[in-house]
């Protein structure tokens, strides 16, 4: 498996040179996964200094040195903005307990072996990933829309429907219309789980629902339309729709 | 063994064994060093306590403990040895001094970014010898030692010695020594 992801930015804190000698050269023999030394420190003062200017994904960190230990740098580190993954690399072994409880990824013991270095490494990697793709989740709960030169990006569960007009498509909230340039079509695709198509032309959010209603257009005779919750509108029903409609209202009812 | 573990730390071993390994492939010839010191202290560590050693040989034992911090810390730790070779044949108990030195590394040069100065004096004067280590200790208070070492030496010290045995340690000064006074046998 090669990873398509950008190298694991590492930091290395130990007060023994050679330790942090010997870790680089770890590091450089791994290739799974590909990774990048941003920096080392000798000390809890120098890392903290750093690590505000050098962003790096984890942290191999001794626990005996000078000055603030490595468990209480751990505890600094754990209230950065964004906290790196930490693994702990030290000679003694009666600390393991308390670096499980500052959530470190992997505890190792000196001296390590290229393949446990590995396999924490990949841990971290792992991680990283899964983060990604919540947050990949989490762009999917918005919807990006230009509003006169600001990008505003737009929480789905404010968005009660959208109609497509002649150009634009409508999008409604509680508080506001916006106008944006794609496709109905596209928008049901990205969330359909949310939204239900009533019309050729309408999405509306399905907790938005609040009534299906029937109505005596002097012209197009009986139909159906559903009042939207929180605006008020009465947005027209398509006959191919309407049993679909009103199954999720029942839905919502049950 | 357990003995043994009483004598070395493991992580001694496991950071001496780390820094080996850390100089393999750059500089093998410092690793041999290393590993040739580390075996020669473990091999003194098996000897019997029962057993008297001479101070030369304790100076040189300390040395090679030594060396090993040495490559570890670096420029942390500085030693200044002054010794009396009229004092090397006096006995002593087997591995009284390096607890003593390994002491001055762990409290003067661990807990501190800049290292500590270190200095071992062995000095004749006539029937007895006196044997200082003395090292800077950082500022504040740092973590305090079990005394286990030092009531070790002093105990064994007794024993082999008695009453002509001294034993003394404190703070002076900003300076932490220790100082052993024993007969030397003509």
């Amino acid at each position: 498996m090669t990873s398509a992801l950008a190298p694991l930015r590492v930091f290395v804190v130990d007060d023994e040179s050679l330790a942090r000698a010997r870790l680089r050269s770890l590091l450089a023999d791994c290739k799974e996964p590909l990774n990048q030394v941003v920096g080392e420190a000798a000390d809890a003062t120098q890392t903290i200094e750093m690590l505000s200017r050098i962003a790096a994904d984890v942290v191999l960190l001794d626990i005996h040195m000078p000055g603030a230990n490595g468990l209480k740098l751990a505890r600094m580190l754990r209230g950065l903005p964004k906290p790196p993954a930490l693994i702990f690399v030290t000679a003694h072994a009666e600390h393991a307990v308390t670096a499980f409880e500052l959530e470190a990824v992997d505890y190792l013991t000196k001296p390590v072996r290229a393949e446990r270095l590995q396999k924490s490494l990949q841990r971290v990697e792992r991680t990283i990933e899964s983060v990604k793709e919540q947050n990949q989740d989490f762009i999917n709960d918005y919807v990006v829309i230009t509003d006169r030169g600001t990008l505003v990006r737009v929480p789905l569960p404010d968005i009660l429907f959208f109609k497509a007009e002649l150009k634009y498509i409508t999008v409604r909230t509680t508080k506001e219309i916006y106008l944006l340039e794609t496709s109905l079509s596209e928008l049901e695709a990205r969330f359909s789980a949310r939204f239900l198509r009533i019309h050729r032309n309408t999405l509306v959010a399905k907790q938005a629902i609040r009534a299906l209603e029937k109505y005596r257009d002097p012209e197009e005779g009986e139909g159906w339309a559903v009042r939207v919750e929180g605006s008020g509108d009465l947005l027209t029903v398509s006959r191919r729709q309407l049993a679909a409609v009103r199954d999720a209202l029942l839905a919502r009812v049950a | 063994m357990s003995e043994l573990q009483s004598r070395i730390r493991p992580h001694f071993l496991f950071n001496t064994l780390n820094s080996a390994i850390a100089l393999v492939r750059a500089e093998p010839a410092r690793a041999e060093a290393l590993l040739e010191d580390l075996s020669d202290l473990f091999r003194h560590a098996l000897i019997d306590q029962g057993e008297a050693t001479t101070l030369a040989d304790e100076v040189t034992l300390a040395q090679r403990y030594l060396a090993i911090e040495k490559v570890r810390f670096g420029d942390r730790l500085r030693v200044d040895w002054a010794l009396d070779h009229r004092a090397d044949a006096a006995r002593l108990p087997p591995l009284l001094l390096q607890p003593l030195v390994e002491n001055a590394v762990r409290h003067g040069v661990e807990p501190s970014p800049s290292g500590a100065d270190l200095r071992v004096s062995t000095e004749s004067r006539g029937s007895t010898v006196v044997i200082k280590v003395v090292n800077t200790v950082p500022h504040g208070p740092g973590p305090v030692g079990h005394g286990v070492a030092l009531d070790n030496v002093r105990a064994r010290l007794g024993l082999m010695h008695d009453v002509q045995g001294r034993f003394h340690h404190g703070l002076k000064d900003g300076l932490y020594q220790v100082r052993i006074e024993v007969p030397i046998q003509i």
